[in-house]
């Protein structure tokens, strides 16, 4: 179980109630759905959006599509992400360009959005930028086999989770999820490996298994299900 | 994780890339690395959030001095928001022939979709990922038991260790390792057990004894070809 070592469960080491991974690392599906559940928490606590935090207004936006929500946060970052345009490209058109095209991915992209990988300023900073990447190569018509967000993933590069360390504590709670992964029935241990030891995405991990992908993310479920059970019975 | 990596860029490259000052290939191999190097995506988080606290420091454009943006809010929510998914990274097919297994980095992906193969030398392979026009980006694989004849470069080389390990006069270099060499370098990366890397120069390469000089002029060609603007 030496591989355990290298597991990167998000949300596994702080608190033991815990052990579940709010969610899977790089999965499609998934992604989408933690940020929702999440971003349901936060939708605005008050009716006035201009009393809002960002986050709350990113909530809103991606949780029920808010324009209001929506235009408050571009009031807010609308100059901000122009002037950033013209100090990157000197070029007006390209900025308000930029302007658009970054708000464009803050509407449509909002359910990625995710509180526990940076601020609301961090994630459209990068957006900003990334779009900025973009736009240029395409005023320089350059190749197109590369895009910003795979050089920079949001909310990925820049903020990521603690990296495990050494310390005896985080040793023993490792070794202890590795006992009780080998109680799992072992189509399932391999699935939980793939996808949080070897991080393959849930289709990669599929089409590596030979299963289909229902069947993969219901043995995922399953499996950590137990998991949870498991732990919680050995507390 | 890869806790073995143990060569890195250098920390101005790094801080460079935060910035995103560096040309496309550069940013794409370095952003490979980070991937692979736990320690590097801490260095560059460092420099990202500086950059994040300079950009929350700027003042405020004046409402007065900003153009005018009637009609943006709407254009945009009236866009549909279904595509919010990622779209889901190709599988880097075009590298199986040579490795299995590969767990290729995802500023990558996109480039290694279409690659098409050409041998250097015997149990030299590359394929040209035409990422922009400033770099010379190519996938290599040696063979077991392959060495690349003796070349220098006009620039600079970065190499990426994808999968394998090859060694040259300098050192030994396996997963995740990241290097750079610059004119001043003869020498004669070798594989004992087969290697991929991912390799960007802003220069050809020059071959400097041998056969394989019948090649440069070739070289030369293709990486005009590439420069063309």
């Amino acid at each position: 179980m030496e591989l355990l070592l290298k597991m990167n469960l998000p949300g596994l080491l702080p608190a033991p109630e815990r052990v579940f991974p709010r969610s899977a690392p790089r999965g499609k599906e998934a992604t989408v759905e933690s940020g929702k559940s999440r971003n349901r928490d936060m939708a605005p606590s008050s009716s006035r959006p201009e009393s809002a935090s960002n986050e709350e207004l990113l909530g809103a936006v991606s949780h029920s599509g808010d324009t209001a929500a929506f235009a408050v946060l571009f009031e807010r970052y609308s100059r901000r992400i122009y002037q950033t345009g013209m100090k990157l490209t000197r070029n007006e058109q390209l900025s308000r360009d930029l302007v658009q095209e970054t708000m464009i991915t803050v509407w449509q992209k909002a359910p990625l959005f995710d509180l526990d990988r940076g601020s609301a300023d961090n994630w459209i900073f990068t957006m900003t930028r990334n779009r900025c990447f973009d736009l240029l190569r395409k005023a320089k018509r350059q190749p197109v086999c590369v895009s910003a967000d795979d050089i920079w993933p949001p909310g990925e590069v820049i903020e990521t989770a603690p990296e495990l360390d050494d310390s005896a504590e985080q040793g023993a709670l490792l070794s202890r999820i590795g006992e009780l992964l080998e109680r799992l029935p072992s189509a399932q241990q391999a699935v939980i490996k793939e996808i949080y030891v070897l991080d393959f995405t849930h289709e990669e991990a599929a089409r590596r298994l030979g299963i289909p992908l229902g069947t993969l993310k219901s043995r995922l479920r399953l499996g950590l299900d137990k998991l949870r059970y498991l732990a919680g019975a050995d507390q | 994780m890869n806790d073995s990596v143990v060569h890195h860029p250098e920390e101005e490259m790094l801080a460079r890339f935060a910035r995103r000052e560096l040309p496309a290939g550069l940013s794409v191999i370095v952003s490979a690395h980070l991937e692979m190097c736990g320690l590097c995506r801490a260095r560059v988080a460092e420099f990202e959030s500086a950059e994040l606290r300079a950009w929350n420091a700027e003042p405020q454009l004046p409402q007065a001095d900003a153009p005018d943006f009637g009609g943006m809010i709407e254009r945009i929510v009236n866009q549909p928001r279904h595509d919010a998914a990622p779209v889901e990274m190709p599988a880097a097919d075009a590298l199986e022939k040579f490795v299995k297994d590969l767990r290729l980095p995802r500023a990558l992906r996109q480039s290694a979709v279409d690659l098409r193969w050409t041998r250097l030398t015997e149990g030299i392979h590359q394929a040209i990922a035409p990422i922009d026009h400033e770099t010379r980006c190519e996938f290599i694989y040696t063979a077991a038991g392959a060495s690349t004849p003796v070349h220098t470069h006009y620039g600079r080389e970065y190499t990426l260790v994808l999968q394998g390990r090859f060694h040259d006069e300098l050192g030994s270099y396996g997963n995740g390792d990241f290097l750079s060499r610059d004119a001043s370098h003869e020498h004669q990366p070798a594989s004992e057990t087969g290697c991929l890397s991912f390799a960007v120069l802003d220069r050809p390469l020059r071959f400097t004894r041998g056969l394989p000089r019948l090649l440069n002029p070739i070289n030369r060609l293709r990486f005009r070809g590439g420069m063309a603007r």
